[in-house]
């Protein structure tokens, strides 16, 4: 008898001190929705992300909830409290049309087949439709010195929307090493009423980051400047953006949004937080439209602030974004020069389709991991 | 993981068994599992779902059949081994298998448990199984008020809607009649033409911070929020009212403007009823003009919203669209048809530039 109390006092020891520390937070949202992910896919864990996502009417698939965690000891981060492709905008060059694909319209998601996430490629349908693919999958190198290496993989979701002639590919890709990356693709037939004008895809990122919490996040313009302070010498720097406004990306100056919480440091007591940079395909456009004449916005959180086209609404009058609240926008841009690989009209049909194009951005960790991820 | 194996030694059998209800659990490769002679219970310690099992389960996870686990509910499963049972001595009788296969993550239990109300679940009965392969007799016992069983043979668990789950059909038609039957909205909307647009899922922030953090056994506290768009005819606006599900009323309604109210399919289905009075359009589209339907396969509509930019433009605030026909895979190409669903006038040809 005493054995069975010690063995029933061992095992609520053992339980209270080893099993309750470990306890996993509880999702906030279902499977489908919820996509659990570490890294490395095989073996001991490294990294983790937690995401919840949805297709929502207008904007297709949005991730509603996204947290990182850089070690199975490390407390989670709240990185994206929400994340959408707020507007997709189509000016044609004549100005024939100028369509906002996503305020102005209601489509369809496009439903999913097997060969659109093969299961050898590490795919996996989700959603009823099925709407969305999950795809785990090898991203090459995370780094490599000589003859040491470690290959990166990376969780990719994404959804289409069945925009008539064309699709928008909606894709968001979290990294093993932290990083996020966004992307739109389009592709599909050219506008059946004026096939060969050309045209421009702006799609306009909203990204509600969240570090450490909704409160204390602040906004800093990173820009780099050569010649400063003698020529031969170059400078760095991260000014804060004490309130709403519209930004413009250089690519002389490097330049890029510096996301921060006035709380989240990492073990070296460095301030962690996001970057933000543009990876354009050839340029960024700007357009009649005032909206579309900045590359970044940065505004201070509004639920009902969710249309990019509205966006020097939202910032009338400018208001503080120092510790607080933020939302920051990135405006992307695909110039689709019509080309005979397109497409062509036969007996009154068109007929091809444009191969996709992209545009996104990367979210890239900075001082959030103590040390080198993924590295020995 | 948290799992973590324990052996205990149990009392007596109880005078009344409880009620037992159908807990899955899947494997998991640090499931320290192992054979225990001469000990009258095997069991584990696992991780509560907070779904039911037929939504998913991580490796080393346990949740109902029918809902996720509570956290107050015990995270521990004993079953009992007879003393002569052949499991003792390491020839696993088939509902004490688990005690293998549970070491691995492709592995699934459905146990029939109970409360003892003393921080344990009590096996009834075990047998191999995923969520997905589930069968349920017609006999097993939902948990009230959180389940339904609609065909004898199968189950079908009413999911236990978390806070970032999308709306369910159900919210959104609650939604949709609160909005409707709300004063402020009716207001706002007028009495002329309307249209609702859409109902949609939206994660409003607390005003406690705290409540947005996930911790165990605690999933984010926001509530569950709809978002209700309606359309009015009459000056090109949109009602928006903001819906709170719990408290079944509407939080907030306002007017936004036309623009930003999206083009839906029933806009479209109507652009195509007036288009196809058009005898112009008509005769080009041939003898299979009546075919065209905005959801059809072989001959399809789909329409583009205008959103004029001129104060000389007739689509100049009013809900305006191209329809591009299709047929199959093909488009009719330079074949513009605009549609004013305000004027309710059909224009063939390029618009005005």
């Amino acid at each position: 008898m005493r054995v069975c109390r010690f063995l029933g006092f061992a095992f609520v020891f053992v339980f209270i001190f080893v099993a309750m520390p470990l306890a996993t937070e509880a999702q906030s949202c279902s499977s489908p929705y919820f996509v659990e992910q570490g890294f490395p896919v095989a073996g001991p864990e490294e990294t983790k992300w937690r995401i919840c996502w949805q297709m929502q009417h207008k904007f297709g698939l949005v991730i509603t909830s996204a947290h990182f965690r850089k070690s199975p000891t490390s407390p989670w981060i709240r990185v994206f409290w929400d994340a959408r492709v707020a507007e997709i905008f189509v000016p044609y060059h004549d100005d024939s049309d100028r369509f906002y694909d996503i305020m102005g319209f209601d489509w369809n998601w496009v439903k999913l087949a097997a060969a659109d996430c093969p299961v050898p490629l590490g795919g996996t349908l989700l959603g009823a439709g099925p709407d969305a693919c999950k795809q785990v999958r090898d991203r090459g190198f995370a780094w490599k010195k000589d003859d040491k290496l470690r290959r990166g993989e990376e969780l990719v979701l994404w959804g289409a929307i069945a925009a008539a002639n064309y699709n928008y590919i909606t894709e968001w890709t979290f990294r093993d090493d932290g990083v996020i990356l966004g992307r739109v693709g389009a592709t599909g037939l050219n506008y059946p009423p004026h096939p060969f004008v050309n045209h421009v895809h702006d799609p306009i990122w909203r990204l509600d980051i969240d570090l450490d919490g909704f409160a204390g996040d602040s906004v800093h313009l990173g820009t780099h400047t050569e010649f400063v302070p003698a020529p031969g010498k170059a400078t760095d720097t991260e000014p804060m953006i004490p309130s709403e406004t519209g930004l413009d990306w250089d690519p002389g100056n490097f330049t890029s949004l510096q996301i921060h919480d006035k709380n989240l440091k990492n073990a070296k007591g460095n301030p962690s937080g996001y970057h933000l940079i543009p990876l354009p395909t050839g340029g960024l456009s700007r357009h009649q439209e005032d909206f579309t004449k900045h590359d970044f916005w940065v505004t201070l959180y509004n639920p009902t602030e969710i249309f990019a086209a509205k966006l020097p609404s939202y910032i009338k009058p400018p208001q503080s974004v120092e510790n607080a609240d933020v939302v920051v926008w990135y405006k992307g841009s695909m110039h689709h020069i019509v080309r005979d690989e397109d497409g062509e009209i036969i007996k009154g049909f068109w007929s091809g389709e444009a191969h996709v194009m992209w545009s996104g951005f990367m979210l890239k960790p900075h001082n959030l991991f103590d040390r080198t991820p993924l590295f020995p | 993981m948290v799992a973590v194996v324990f052996h205990l030694f149990s009392g007596g059998g109880v005078a009344q068994t409880p009620q037992s209800y159908p807990l899955v659990c899947r494997g998991s490769a640090n499931l320290p599992i192992g054979t225990a002679p001469g000990e009258g219970n095997f069991g584990f310690v696992f991780t509560r779902g907070t779904k039911p099992a037929s939504q998913g389960l991580a490796p080393g996870e346990c949740s109902w059949v029918d809902r996720g686990m509570y956290p107050q509910e015990p995270d521990r499963l004993s079953q009992h081994v007879e003393p002569n049972s052949p499991s003792l001595r390491g020839n696993l009788a088939p509902e004490n298998r688990w005690y293998e296969e549970l070491h691995s993550s492709e592995k699934y239990w459905t146990f029939e448990a109970y409360n003892n109300g003393n921080g344990q679940l009590i096996v009834t009965g075990a047998r191999p199984g995923r969520p997905g392969e589930l069968e349920v007799s017609p006999a097993a016992t939902l948990r009230p008020g959180t389940a339904e069983v609609r065909r004898p043979d199968q189950l079908i668990a009413r999911q236990q809607t978390l806070p970032l789950d999308p709306l369910t059909s159900e919210e959104k038609q609650i939604a949709e009649r609160i909005a409707k039957a709300d004063s402020h909205v009716g207001e706002l909307l007028g009495t002329g033409r309307q249209r609702l647009i859409y109902v949609e899922f939206l994660a409003l922030k607390p005003d406690d911070e705290q409540k947005t953090r996930e911790t165990p056994g605690r999933p984010i506290q926001i509530g569950r929020h709809a978002e209700v768009l309606l359309y009015r005819y009459d000056g090109d606006l949109g009602v928006r009212a903001v819906i709170d599900l719990e408290k079944r009323e509407v939080k907030e309604a306002s007017r936004v403007d036309g623009d930003q109210v999206p083009l839906t399919s029933e806009d479209v289905a109507e652009a195509l009823e007036l288009a196809l009075q058009n005898e112009q359009l008509r005769t080009k589209l041939g003898p299979e003009a009546q075919q065209y339907r905005v959801e059809g396969e072989r001959y399809r509509v789909e329409g583009m919203r205008i959103l004029a930019t001129d104060e000389s433009d007739p689509c100049w605030k009013h809900r305006c669209l191209d329809l591009l026909f299709r047929r199959g895979q093909f488009y009719l190409a330079e074949f513009p048809v605009t549609v004013d669903l305000t004027a309710r006038t059909v224009r063939l040809g390029r618009r005005a530039q």
